[in-house]
């Protein structure tokens, strides 16, 4: 089981899997919303428990982001379209027993850094 | 000039001089925060300019630093030291950003799905 929860602790998720195809989203959407970069693996939503006021936020209106109204963390993303969630590797109680598995949407990645960690990149 | 904006566009801001440099923060606040780890610059509130603000939101630590976010898209904003430095989000940079990530601070603290290999400078806390 793993097991995560927002900053201040208002918002906790347990899931009842574990999380598969942990990555580091690199879009301008994730970069904004993170303050940088956001990692992340994904669950059936169906396994997924959430318990708090999430505040989902639809930037593309292919999916929806979801964060603490009160202390702002980055947890959620959801495509409306998909039965799978993605949940903030950053949000998780260690161990987590996940290791990142690639970066993705590099081309819309920051001028500021560079990935050199022999990642996949996509 | 650099120039960012939140994600719904309501918070905006000019940056007149060129930006210090990136600080990545690995502490265990900073990546339940961020859902990865914080990138931010320590800067100058006199040399920037918000050009529109709203929905924003304050999380004040008990330690008395605050985090600032955007209510409506959770676009992070920037932090405010306890001493009341600021250090503005690097997420929200538009590129050019004309600088560069130096340093990673808090490593001890990092996540354990993760290696830092980038070459950059590390500290295990805040200033070794």
């Amino acid at each position: 089981m793993t097991m995560g929860r927002c900053l201040c602790g208002d918002i906790t998720f347990t899931v009842n899997t574990t999380p598969t195809g942990a990555s580091v989203c690199h879009c301008g959407q994730c970069r904004k919303q993170s303050g940088h970069l956001w990692a992340s693996a994904q669950a059936p939503a169906a396994e997924v428990e959430i318990d708090g006021p999430v505040h989902w936020y639809d930037a593309s209106g292919i999916a929806k982001r979801g964060f603490c109204p009160r202390c702002g963390s980055f947890l959620f993303w959801k495509a409306h379209d998909e039965d799978m969630i993605s949940l903030a590797l950053g949000a998780l109680d260690e161990p987590t027993g996940i290791t990142l598995e690639k970066h993705i949407f590099t081309a819309d990645k920051g001028d500021y850094y560079d990935i050199k960690d022999g990642l996949p990149q996509k | 000039m650099i120039t960012g904006a939140c994600l719904c566009e309501a918070n905006a801001f000019e940056l007149d001089a060129s930006p210090g440099p990136v600080t990545a923060c690995h502490c265990g606040q900073c990546r339940r925060y961020s859902g990865f780890h914080a990138a931010s610059i320590d800067c100058d509130g006199t040399s920037m300019r918000w050009l529109r603000q709203g929905h924003l939101t304050r999380f004040t630590h008990a330690g008395g630093s605050t985090r600032v976010f955007c209510g409506r898209c959770g676009t992070k904003l920037w932090f405010e030291y306890a001493d009341g430095g600021l250090s503005l989000e690097a997420g929200m940079m538009d590129a050019p950003t004309g600088t560069r990530l130096a340093e990673h601070i808090f490593v001890a603290d990092k996540g354990d799905f993760y290696d830092i290999a980038d070459g950059v400078p590390q500290q295990q806390g805040w200033d070794d």
